[in-house]
């Protein structure tokens, strides 16, 4: 009987150890081992082998146990905790495979998760690093618009002095200009008045001038006259050269001579009246002269008149002239000024496109850094 | 009795044999449709990666891409279709790429470039996920494929160096279209160079492979190194070192497929290795 329990159980164990129950193969062993001894011997010793069997079956367990934690406890001591790496950890468990085999998978997800927040770690420490070179950027760009905005300031300064001075040569320009101004009335006026008695001299000439018609007239009427006496006196001459030769050659009979005499004496009236009349005319003549001279006296002392205007004039305008020289001279200044003052301006100009650049290239790094931004915020956000 | 005894031991052994048997024979069947599940979700990863990045040309404008992008639905779906009855469609992750995947298409015309981008990622992701859990499930692990050790590294470290390619394609074609390298292109542009980089030097190089295969694994390795080096280089000189972004996005374009290309070929040639020892 003893035999064919222990035929029968042995391929029963080796079955259980093959199936992978090691832990049953050790049992059920045990458990054959002290039934078979208990067979041959009295039920007291058969109770004593019982004890021992257990006693063995449990400092089996103890010891499988023991050994099985141990194993566990050198794999957990032997764990890569950088990597979490499951393939690296091999049981040999006696306890249920399937117990094994869900621990690994569990640590498979937990070395997946692990690996996954190295990776995204990774991928933050770029992220740093980027955002560091950016804030260094945005630094530099910061610096050269500080610089910029400092020269600016200095231009600024610059500029203001200028425009002081700008300001007091407005000042001084303005001056000039009110006394230029004034300078100009004054000629103004004296060229009215200059206006005015150049007309009193135009009509005055006219007067003479038509005064001087009318005198030429009279002594057109003159010289007729003066020929009608002329004539007259030749035919005085001529008959009194007759009468001569008459009463000379006639004696007695020279008296019808008295005829002639009567005609000559009749000549001489009348030559006499014409030579009354040339008188006359001469007089009205001597007389037109006279307001004639009287006029162009007049006339005279308006051109001097007219000469001292003038001369007040053009005094008027060398005093213009040195205002506008002064002027001139004060405009060239203010325009030197206004030069350096558009050399500040371009200085100025070229700060601020500086920091115009400035501006852009932060602008454009914000841009970057925001994209950073959410890509950090994408990657803490990840599975 | 005795007779009955030994009947017994004889068939409890026969027993014993005959499970053993089955149990190994169960275990390759599940590494082999294991692999066979792998090599779909792969290709949906491929799929996807390609999908992410003519969604972004079409968002740009670029209506040339719609014919494609419907050629590579039907693609995914007959691939998603395939492996719905499978063990792979038990796993929660896969329930999350279905649910994902539908959202991605009903909100595809609506989204913006970069949530496009984002959303594909993280669907990816969760895809090379569902793909180590699958190897993982379907016993494709060191414990059970002594010969190539570090079989982990394909499920994990090369998918997602390879998807980090992709993204760094993606990422790089957009700079180069727009000439303009922003702060956050530039962060995750650096990132991806790192993580190639120090996948160059790691993943790479621990990658099993059996003696019989040594010379091509070199070979392929080699390929692959050089043309990472090649894309690394061009990422950090023109696109994210450079003052003014001049690459044609087109040659990038092809540098960057040519180098997931490389990774694509490892990958094959890591699965014809397990289909030999399996």
């Amino acid at each position: 009987m003893g035999y064919t329990i222990l035929i029968i159980f042995l391929p029963i164990t080796l079955l259980i150890k093959n199936l992978g129950l090691k832990i049953y193969f050790w049992i059920t062993l045990t458990i054959f081992f002290g039934f078979f001894v208990s067979l041959f011997y009295f039920p007291i010793v058969k109770l004593i082998f019982v004890f021992v069997v257990l006693l063995y079956l449990l400092s089996g367990i103890a010891c499988i146990a023991s050994s099985q934690l141990k194993q566990i406890k050198s794999v957990i001591e032997h764990i890569n905790t950088k990597n979490f790496d499951h393939r690296d950890i091999h049981f040999n468990s006696l306890a249920n495979s399937e117990f094994i085999e869900e621990l690994l998978v569990k640590y498979r997800e937990l070395g997946r998760v692990i690996t996954h927040h190295n990776e995204k770690n990774k991928e933050v420490e770029y992220s740093a690093i980027q955002v560091i070179e950016i804030s260094s950027e945005v630094k530099n760009n910061v610096l050269l618009q500080s610089d910029a905005i400092n020269s600016t300031a200095s231009a600024v300064t610059q500029m203001s002095h200028s425009l002081s001075e700008i300001n007091n040569e407005i000042s001084k320009t303005h001056h000039s200009s009110c006394l230029a101004s004034e300078i100009a009335n004054q000629g103004r006026d004296t060229l009215v008045s200059l206006s005015n008695a150049v007309t009193n001299v135009n009509k005055r000439a006219k007067i003479t001038q038509q005064r001087m018609v009318s005198l030429n007239e009279l002594v057109i009427n003159v010289e007729k006259i003066t020929e009608s006496i002329q004539q007259i006196s030749q035919q005085i001459n001529l008959l009194a050269l007759n009468a001569s030769i008459e009463a000379a050659r006639a004696g007695e009979f020279g008296l019808g001579f008295a005829v002639v005499a009567e005609e000559v004496r009749a000549l001489a009236k009348r030559t006499h009246n014409s030579t009354d009349s040339i008188v006359a005319n001469i007089d009205d003549v001597l007389k037109e002269s006279s307001e004639i001279v009287s006029t162009m006296s007049e006339v005279v002392i308006q051109t001097d008149v007219c000469l001292q205007k003038v001369n007040e004039v053009d005094i008027s305008f060398n005093d213009i002239e040195k205002a506008t020289e002064q002027v001139k001279h004060q405009m060239e200044i203010v325009s030197n000024v206004s030069t350096e003052q558009a050399a500040a301006t371009h200085e100025i100009s070229e700060h601020i496109a500086q920091v115009v650049l400035g501006a852009q290239a932060n602008s454009d790094i914000a841009v970057q850094s925001q994209l950073v931004a959410n890509h950090l915020r994408k990657l803490t956000q990840r599975q | 009795m005795q007779w009955i005894t030994l009947t017994t031991a004889t068939f409890c052994i026969l027993i014993i044999f005959l499970i053993k048997k089955m149990k190994i024979s169960n275990n390759k069947k599940i590494q082999k449709d294991g692999l066979v599940h792998i090599c779909q979700i792969k290709r949906i990863i491929i799929f996807a990666q390609q999908h992410r990045g003519l969604t972004a040309a079409w968002l740009n404008g670029d209506t040339n891409a719609e014919a494609k992008l419907t050629g590579i639905k039907k693609l995914i779906s007959q691939e998603i279709n395939s492996l719905m009855l499978s063990p792979v469609a038990k796993n929660e992750r896969w329930a999350a790429f279905t649910d994902h995947w539908g959202r991605l298409l009903s909100f595809n015309n609506k989204s913006s470039v970069s949530n496009s981008f984002e959303q594909h990622t993280m669907m990816i992701k969760n895809l090379a996920y569902l793909l180590e859990d699958t190897a993982e499930s379907s016993h494709l692990t060191a414990d059970f494929l002594p010969k190539i050790n570090n079989i982990g590294y394909v499920w994990r470290e090369l998918i997602l160096t390879t998807e980090n390619i992709g993204q760094s394609r993606a990422i790089g074609v957009s700079v180069a279209v727009q000439q303009c390298c922003s702060s956050v292109d530039k962060i995750r542009l650096n990132f991806l160079i790192q993580t190639m980089a120090k996948t160059t030097i790691d993943t790479l190089q621990r990658l099993s492979h059996l003696p019989e295969e040594h010379h091509t694994h070199t070979n392929l390795v080699k390929k692959a190194t050089e043309s990472m080096n090649k894309l690394i280089e061009v990422m950090t000189s023109e696109l994210v070192g450079a003052a003014k972004v001049a690459i044609d996005s087109n040659q990038y374009f092809e540098l960057a497929t040519e180098t997931m290309s490389k990774m694509n070929d490892i990958f094959d040639h890591q699965v014809k290795q397990l289909n030999k020892v399996i």
